[in-house]
């Protein structure tokens, strides 16, 4: 297995070992987490293939964005809405896992905006009427949902974790999406005639979303490898094909491949060729509308400079970025959920509660500056001294603001640090592979290094901890229990942005039992 | 279009206080995908949810009071109603401009709602009092992220106070309409259903003009018009031919 001559790691003779402890740990389900050594090629395959996947979430944004001020109801403009707001969330999540391996959200856009980056190819096709709505978020969010639950088990924490919460978010794109698609299906003539047009245009574009087949799939071999897929492209493809191609023909919906047929012995759907010709040449930028979406986002993004400008000027640095703590119910623990960027920490605080508290399940939030949190891996405090701060900017950070200690006299504040030398520093370990930094208690220290020590001594006994988080408890922005009512509550009313608010299950069930499916048939 | 009757004050006030959020959620939701950050393409998203998801709530009442059916009505209101007949003041109407004007315009409409909501609360008109009271609730929360942005950009850059400053001598004219009564309001005032809006200036002043002035931004003294909410700009007509568009390939069919 390491042998081959086309493996494309070239490695240093001292790093086998490394290497092969690495690939053990990837062997043994572990999961690897910033800080944990790891192959240089396997940070650079992640950050492309992490950043890749953030581009196609906010470029993903513009072809059905396109279509919120034409929706044509308002629950469905409220579900759209909220349905691209998640897109821009997603977008969010996956710039945090990038940061984690050391990349930053200026580099990637950057990447982005001058082409060096790509995206998904399927956000190069134009959206031409309410009917592709429905398509893109039955199709193409499906076959987005069949990869990212596969991501979601990946090797590495911050992808996999960052995948966990997309995944719970997208089964709503797809119900909102399938949801159209049956109301159309059982709509009127010209409805019917919009939806067929729409599967006829974004059918072999999705089937295109899995990649290249394998035997053309340069980077697939080493991504198996090391955990980060699982399965590959063209598995990926059947299993989309075998999923939703009887719902479609359910839905009286013809597919634009004459060769499609099922092969009972293997039980599998057989598809016609795929124009790859096509793919390559929209990865090149020759697609239908590669220049449109470059351009928007290239206006927004210098449209925007003097905003950023402001803010930098108003807080006189650069933004830094905020790890977010979530507390799901009163009495739980508060845990990492990601990070944004923020010019400060009340903003913070406010773009933390609009990204992570979009559906129901908040009612604190901390906010803390990544570079003031400590953080060791399991492995780092065995195999080395060498220790290090979550973020490479270095530059000091002063909170300001409602700080946590002031909420608790009982905590040594920064004051009291500079007389007696000791402070408060809040824990957070993470103690299960597939688990997240959880708030566990506090130390008193003079140091992180010491907080570390003393965190490690006192929250060993049970579990041992994968993973270590210290940071002074002055520099933890809390939000306060009376925002409780106008900063999380809301959410709870939000149901249509639930999956469990669509009831599309039934209705294709309906539809299979040969209830009518036409409304009216003009 | 069918089933309009412009039959009582309330129904009017209930339809003005609908219209304003839905035309203003329709502006914030243009914001989509081409905010000048990540962080506020979401924000802004949620901004236009929230005012989209209060309009829902207002056309509610709007059915409630005029015994129709509350899950085809509003949509029968909002997509089939003729520009003449929408009841929004124009400041919401406005397309978006550039990012100071948009923040600011957010700004202005939210301390606007906040004072009137606060007041709307105490209706003696129950099914009123519990939805301003929702409403107020994810106000506090605009408020607090409109105000931010004010203060940063009015202090920000000389770039950024210019362009702040220009969208409020553009705005400020149009925040007059806020406070203008409505045919019979003076009914609805004495019965306790809706709060004075004379009053509702003052409360509004008192808190806006100092907050600008705090971000280095000079008041205009320009007069604010007064004008009714039959009364709109071009503008609409081009919003609502896009916001009907699909609606109107075919009333009838389901969407």
């Amino acid at each position: 297995m390491y042998g081959t001559t086309t493996d494309p790691v070239e490695i240093d003779n001292d790093e086998v070992g490394k290497l092969l402890q690495f690939e053990a740990r990837i062997a043994r389900g572990e999961k690897i987490e910033p800080g944990d050594w790891m192959p240089p090629e396997y940070r650079r395959q992640l950050i492309r293939m992490i950043s890749q996947h953030a581009h196609s979430e906010i470029v993903g944004q513009l072809p059905e964005g396109a279509w919120i001020t034409r929706a044509p109801s308002l629950r469905r403009k409220m579900i759209l809405l909220a349905k691209v707001q998640d897109e821009a969330g997603h977008g969010q999540y996956l710039y945090h896992a990038a940061e984690t391996l050391g990349a930053t959200r200026e580099e990637l856009q950057e990447a982005l905006l001058t082409g060096r980056a790509k995206y998904s190819n399927i956000f190069n096709y134009p959206t031409l009427s309410w009917a592709d709505v429905g398509v893109i978020g039955y199709l193409v969010d499906f076959a987005a949902i069949l990869n990212q639950t596969m991501l979601a088990h990946c090797s590495y924490g911050p992808y996999a974790r960052a995948m966990v919460r997309i995944c719970m978010e997208e089964n709503f794109h797809k119900k909102q999406g399938q949801d159209i698609v049956i109301t159309l299906a059982r709509g009127t003539r010209h409805q019917k005639a919009m939806l067929q047009d729409a599967i006829n245009r974004w059918w072999w574009p999705t089937l295109m979303m899995f990649g290249p087949p394998d035997n053309d799939s340069p980077n697939s071999a080493i991504l198996i490898r090391w955990g980060i897929k699982t399965r590959s492209n063209d598995e990926l493809r059947q299993d989309f094909l075998n999923k939703i191609v009887p719902e479609l023909h359910d839905l009286g919906l013809t597919l634009p491949d004459p060769e499609l047929r099922y092969d009972e012995e293997v039980g599998n759907w057989c598809y016609g060729a795929i124009r790859w010709d096509e793919f390559w040449q929209v990865i090149q930028g020759k697609g239908p509308c590669n220049k449109e979406r470059m351009e928007a986002r290239i206006r927004a993004h210098e449209d925007g400079r003097w905003v950023r400008e402001a803010v930098e000027a108003y807080t006189q640095k650069k933004w830094p970025r905020f790890q977010v703590f979530v507390q799901e119910k009163s009495g739980a623990p508060h845990e990492d959920a990601g990070s944004v960027h923020a010019p400060d920490a009340e903003m913070a605080l406010l773009n933390a509660r609009d990204v992570f508290a979009r559906r129901p399940a908040c009612v604190s939030m901390w906010v803390v500056p990544v570079e003031s949190i400590y953080s060791k891996t399991a492995q780092e405090l065995g195999n080395s001294t060498s220790q290090r701060i979550l973020d490479k900017d270095h530059s000091g950070y002063s909170s300001e603001s409602a700080s946590r200690e002031s909420a608790n006299s009982d905590h040594h504040s920064e004051s009291d640090q500079q007389i007696t030398g000791i402070s408060t520093y809040e824990v957070f370990c993470k103690v299960k592979e597939a688990g997240t930094q959880t708030h566990v208690g506090e130390v008193e220290a003079s140091s992180p290094e010491q907080a570390m020590e003393r965190a490690v001594e006192k929250y060993s006994q049970v579990r041992k901890p994968l993973v270590w988080w210290v940071c002074p408890a002055h520099v933890v922005t809390q939000s306060k229990p009376d925002e409780v009512e106008s900063m999380y509550a809301p959410a709870r009313d939000k149901t249509f942005r639930m999956s469990t608010d669509f009831h599309t299950v039934s209705a294709m069930r309906q539809i299979r039992d040969g209830k009518p499916t036409t409304k009216d048939d003009r | 279009m069918t089933g309009y009757k412009a039959d009582s004050p309330l129904y009017n006030y209930l339809l003005g206080l609908a219209d304003d959020e839905l035309i203003l959620g329709h502006r914030d939701s243009e914001w989509c995908g081409q905010a000048p950050l990540l962080e506020e393409d979401i924000a802004f998203a949620n901004l236009a949810l929230d005012e989209i998801g209060h309009a829902s709530l207002w056309y509610n009442l709007v059915a409630m009071l005029s015994k129709q059916d509350p899950t085809t009505y509003p949509d029968q209101l909002i997509f089939t109603r003729h520009p003449e007949d929408y009841r929004n003041i124009q400041i919401v109407e406005l397309p978006v401009g550039d990012w100071a004007y948009s923040v600011l315009r957010q700004y202005l409409f939210d301390a606007y709602e906040l004072t009137h909501y606060t007041k709307l609360m105490q209706s003696r008109y129950p099914p009123m009092a519990e939805v301003a009271a929702k409403i107020r609730n994810e106000e506090i929360y605009h408020i607090r992220h409109s105000s931010s942005w004010v203060q940063r950009l009015g202090k920000g850059t000389a770039e950024s106070q210019r362009r702040m400053q220009n969208a409020l001598n553009e705005l400020w004219p149009y925040t007059g309409q806020f406070f203008q009564p409505m045919g019979g309001n003076e009914l609805l005032v004495d019965s306790g259903y809706v709060p004075d809006s004379g009053q509702l200036q003052l409360n509004w002043e008192g808190n806006v003009v100092p907050f600008l002035q705090e971000s280095s931004l000079e008041v205009p003294l320009a007069p604010r018009q007064k004008l009714s909410r039959e009364q709109h700009t071009p503008h609409l007509k081009i919003l609502l031919s896009e916001m009907q568009s699909v609606a109107r390939l075919d009333y009838e069919a389901g969407w």
